[in-house]
């Protein structure tokens, strides 16, 4: 009861937080120069005519109205439509968003299981060896910008080596994408049982996800590393040691969960930076997710796109800081009851 | 013998930036079976830090520099890891001074008792469970089965302190070491404490070593009195004794600073601070504060004499003025 009341509470404070970033990103586009109504009508357009194509638009009325229609469009899923590809915003980004979420969770994946360890290993043997090579990964990780890790990923293990497939999309060449269920091809092909499928997917992802997930580790090991030191030294630490409790116990069981909630906060920041982040990723991998098509669409001027994406990763975040405010109340307890 | 704990001639030091700090300085120390022993001083004399040494858990930046710590007859300096971790909570338990903050924050307090006795006896979780619930209920904890399963902030300090009482005494302990067991609790509740470790000490005939700088807690519950002075042992000696025939200037200062309401006593504060122990002179730690200071107490240590059969001191004054009286 206690923790639905929680949950409800948290919610509520997230509507507030989403109107804001409508009205911001409504403005935005609403003052940036150029005419979406001359883009519609065409180069040879008559005043008359743009007039009329205006009027049927809507830009004619005054800014509360016209955001008013913006917003109740959203609602109705009408997020307005692309110049270039002549489709609804919503109807791309459905099909598009499943190559964006497999590919970003798989990085994510891949930061947690990479960056917890090496933050619980630098935390516990601090100073030493492990700790310095930690940090040296993390910066490198970090530094390097993901367009160039992407290509010398490339470079190196499709072009040399010849281990990962050529970047272009989420399948190799003549295999059929599995039955659409999530639209994960990783998750739908596992749960149809078709191996070829899955074992093509899986290579196609491993490049990108690799590339997106090195930027990812060392905020994540950062984070694990000083909250561990932290607890370390904390007093029912202390007193798990005194009370004989096995090493693994006392730092994989009390030290380590008591870690857990920064590094959930932590988790949610980086998926919030990975859904804005991926858009390099996807263009040097042809991944046809949302974050290629926004790219796309700011290369071409196409506004209604750029303006879903933005509303789209605000929403992400959003929603990602409440997932995490309702993880917390499902670790601490001091949470859950108070 | 009847030796529960013999601590010889143990020295640990911090090592800091600035040198190392000298916490505790060659101590010498004996806890008989069902003995109650006060260890008091001023905070920062190392008396937490001796606990934490018999234990075997002093870390960097903190060494063991010199000295033994035997265990019934076992020396545990000499004891693999493994087996010393055995002996932490099952033989030789401790009590923290923060009991708030000593309680994992993310178990209920039933799971941190019944875990303990899991891994040092062996139980199964429903017999853990089951003696739990009876040390519960032993250190007096209302409504056991509803308190079980309630975390820690849950809980009042009083209400902790006695969870961690019943966790170190769940397995029980030949010595426990009890750190404080009765500061930030209010008089009361810390009479009821300390009732209920003499009480468990007489029932279970677990020696205590009780940490404090508090000497009511020590005239009530301590058979034994051992008094510390910036990392050093000034004194030791029965209780009664202690307190009527104080041999050390510092132990005479100490009661004297114990306020008194059946007498009309002027409060006296004991002059100075205690001294850094980053790298200390060499002598009696005592001396700057002292108003028996000669020279040679600034130059060497004065060894532990007999002032009174079962009471020792070191005081080169004491020795000096026994001739004369």
């Amino acid at each position: 009861m206690f923790f639905f009341n929680y949950v409800t509470r948290r919610f509520a404070l997230a509507l507030p937080t989403l109107f804001g970033v409508s009205v911001i990103c409504f403005t935005l586009t609403y003052l940036l120069p150029g005419n979406p109504a001359m883009v519609k009508a065409g180069p040879f357009a008559t005043p008359e005519h743009l007039a009329e194509m205006e009027h049927q638009m809507g830009l004619d009325r005054p800014f509360p109205e016209q955001y008013y229609r913006y917003v109740s469009g959203i609602f109705k899923g009408d997020l307005g439509e692309s110049a270039s590809t002549g489709r609804p915003v919503s109807q791309d980004f459905l099909q598009r968003l499943p190559a964006t979420l497999e590919l970003n969770l798989a990085s994510l994946l891949i930061a947690i299981v990479i960056g917890l360890p090496l933050g619980v290993l630098s935390a516990v043997h601090r100073d030493t060896l492990v700790d310095h090579i930690g940090r040296v990964v993390g910066i490198m990780g970090v530094a390097m910008p993901s367009f160039l890790t992407g290509l010398l990923f490339v470079y190196l293990f499709f072009y040399i080596l010849d281990l990962a497939p050529s970047p272009l999309g989420r399948l190799g060449s003549g295999i059929e994408p599995p039955a659409h269920l999530t639209g994960l091809y990783v998750i739908d092909s596992l749960m149809t049982g078709n191996w070829t499928t899955l074992r093509s997917s899986l290579h196609q992802l491993m490049l990108p996800a690799a590339t997106l997930g090195l930027s990812a580790i060392a905020p994540v090991a950062r984070m694990v590393r000083s909250t561990m030191l932290e607890i370390l030294e904390s007093d029912y630490i202390k007193a798990a040691w005194a009370a004989g409790l096995p090493r693994r116990t006392v730092i994989y069981r009390d030290a380590l969960r008591n870690a857990l909630i920064p590094v959930i906060t932590i988790s949610g920041i980086v998926f919030g930076f990975l859904m804005a982040g991926n858009a390099v990723v996807e263009s040097v991998f042809s991944w046809p997710g949302i974050g290629n098509y926004a790219v796309t669409a700011l290369l071409t001027k196409d506004s209604a796109p750029i303006q879903s994406f933005i509303l789209f990763v605000a929403l992400t975040c959003v929603m990602v800081n409440l997932a995490v405010d309702i993880a917390y109340g499902l670790i601490d307890p001091r949470i859950r009851f108070s | 013998m009847t030796e529960m704990l013999e601590i010889s001639d143990l020295t640990v030091h911090f090592q800091i930036n600035q040198g190392a700090i000298e916490a505790v300085d060659h101590i010498n120390l004996t806890i008989r079976r069902g003995e109650i022993l006060g260890l008091v001083g001023e905070s920062g004399s190392g008396k937490s830090v001796t606990s934490f040494a018999v234990l075997r858990l002093i870390r960097p930046p903190g060494r063991v520099v010199s000295g033994s710590v035997h265990f019934d007859g076992i020396d545990l300096g000499s004891l693999p890891e493994e087996q010393m971790r055995r002996m932490r909570g099952a033989k030789i338990a401790m009590v923290s001074q923060t009991p708030r903050t000593a309680l994992n924050p993310l178990l209920t307090v039933g799971r941190q008792i019944s875990r303990l006795l899991m891994v040092h006896a062996g139980l199964s979780t429903r017999e853990a469970e089951k003696r739990m619930l009876e040390m519960l209920r032993l250190v007096r904890i209302p409504a056991p089965e509803k308190r079980a399963n309630q975390y820690p902030h849950q809980l009042s300090g009083g209400m902790c302190q006695r969870v961690m009482i019943a966790m170190a005494l769940a397995t029980s302990p030949q010595l426990l070491l009890a750190d404080e067991p009765t500061t930030g609790l209010d008089v009361s509740i810390a009479a009821k404490i300390l009732d209920l470790l003499r009480e468990l000490s007489t029932k279970t005939g677990a020696a205590i070593m009780l940490i404090t700088h508090d000497l009511g807690v020590v005239a009530e519950i301590c058979d034994r009195v051992a008094v510390m002075h910036a990392g050093q042992l000034v004194e030791c000696a029965p209780v009664r004794d202690l307190f009527h025939n104080p041999a050390h200037p510092y132990t005479k200062a100490l009661v004297r600073s114990i306020p008194r309401v059946d007498r009309d006593v002027v409060l006296e504060p004991i002059s100075g601070s205690v001294p850094s122990l980053i790298n200390p002179p060499s002598g009696c730690r005592y001396a700057g504060r002292c108003e028996w200071t000669m020279d040679r107490c600034r130059v060497s240590r004065p060894p532990m004499v007999e002032a009174a059969p079962g009471h020792v001191v070191a005081c080169y004054g004491f020795e000096e003025r026994r001739g004369t009286c």
